[in-house]
């Protein structure tokens, strides 16, 4: 017997004893199986619901602060409204998860290969996030430095201080995540090359 | 329960080791197993109706199971995980069988997940025509592939 063959005997017998270990084993009881049914259609409907209020709330809530709190331009609200709905509008098509049907049917490559696109697609929008809400973030100071608001200057140099450590803490996660993203969907997309090269 | 759900829990109960062997080659700890197990049993449950039984029931749980070892989000974990009916911890138990299984998790867990995925069909002693279907490959792709990783194995243990 080569090597190879006994390695690969050997991981039979392995296999073997895994199996042996499992079916003496429970795993599965009732309270596992009437979770896994109770989800049945609640957890994805649920997610999508939720994140759609959220959504609409922003919506709601941002131009109610930036126009009648702040006292912001007309068009200021109407860009960051625009934004709120571009970015729901991409969340929902573009970065949604691999849906059950696709799992049921689909072979393991079709899959990676929507994973991969799907972090890159992730990836992405932060390419375009990051600097929009830098832009964004800049206007909004200057526009409250410069119109009547509310807010006291006193209140407004705390507010900015505060916005600027967000924005270096918000760049740096972004940044994190979006080479992380970056470099988890070149892996997958290097397997899936090098898999079907053959 | 009406007989659908009787029918899935009798399915899920008899494919339970296939299952959790799945899971287990592509985790790193207990709670990984055990929120890749549930997240499997959910995915098997919604895909349930719509299974064609004339078709084998063994290679559709391999799909979705496969298919859901590499595609959630391991950053999510469930915040309502049920653990497993397990009075064994393969991660932690120092017998000797389990000293044996650990072996072969660490073998199979340093390959990439699509040659984990085709050593694990392999050892299951499927066709590499069954294989293929499953991970979407040609047969002839799948023995190119096992001749491969047999030689990474035989590396790993020169190492």
């Amino acid at each position: 017997m080569n090597t190879n063959d006994f390695e690969l005997e050997n991981m039979r017998q392995q296999m073997a004893t895994l199996k042996s270990k499992l079916e003496q084993q429970e795993i599965i009881n009732d309270r596992l199986i009437r979770d896994s049914l109770n989800t049945k259609l609640g957890k994805v409907k649920r997610q999508k619901w939720t994140k759609l209020i959220l959504i609409l709330f922003a919506m709601l809530y941002v131009p109610a602060i930036l126009y009648w709190m702040l006292n912001l331009p007309a068009w200021f609200c109407i860009v960051s409204l625009l934004y709120f709905a571009f970015a729901a509008f991409y969340d929902f098509y573009y970065m949604n998860g691999i849906n059950n049907g696709d799992l049921s049917r689909e072979q393991m490559l079709d899959t990676s290969r929507r994973v991969a696109r799907m972090k890159k697609m992730n990836a992405r929008w932060l390419w375009f996030s990051i600097p929009f809400s830098i832009v964004w973030i800049a206007t909004m100071a200057y526009l409250m430095f410069t119109t009547d608001s509310l807010i006291t200057r006193a209140n407004l140099e705390g507010a900015l201080y505060g916005g600027a450590i967000g924005l270096i803490i918000g760049l740096a996660i972004g940044a994190y995540v979006y080479t992380r993203q970056q470099r988890q969907a070149q892996a997958i997309i290097d397997q899936i090359d090098e898999i079907t090269k053959d | 329960m009406n007989t659908e759900e009787r029918l899935f829990a009798q399915t899920v109960t008899e494919h339970k080791s296939t299952i959790y062997t799945v899971c287990y080659m592509f985790s790193n700890d207990t709670d990984e197993v055990n929120d890749l197990f549930q997240e499997v049993l959910i995915n098997l449950w919604k895909g349930f109706e719509g299974f064609e039984h004339r078709s084998n029931i063994k290679t559709w749980i391999y799909r979705v199971a496969l298919n859901t070892c590499i595609s959630l989000d391991r950053k999510r974990r469930r915040s309502s995980t049920v653990p497993l009916a397990m009075d064994i911890n393969l991660f932690e138990d120092r017998d000797e069988d389990t000293r044996q299984v650990d072996m072969l998790h660490k073998r199979i867990s340093k390959l990439q997940p699509f040659d984990r995925a085709i050593v694990l069909l392999w050892l299951e002693d499927l066709n590499y025509d069954e294989i293929g279907q499953i991970v979407g490959i040609t047969a002839k792709n799948v023995s190119v592939r096992l001749f491969r990783i047999r030689e990474q194995l035989k590396n790993m243990s020169n190492d």
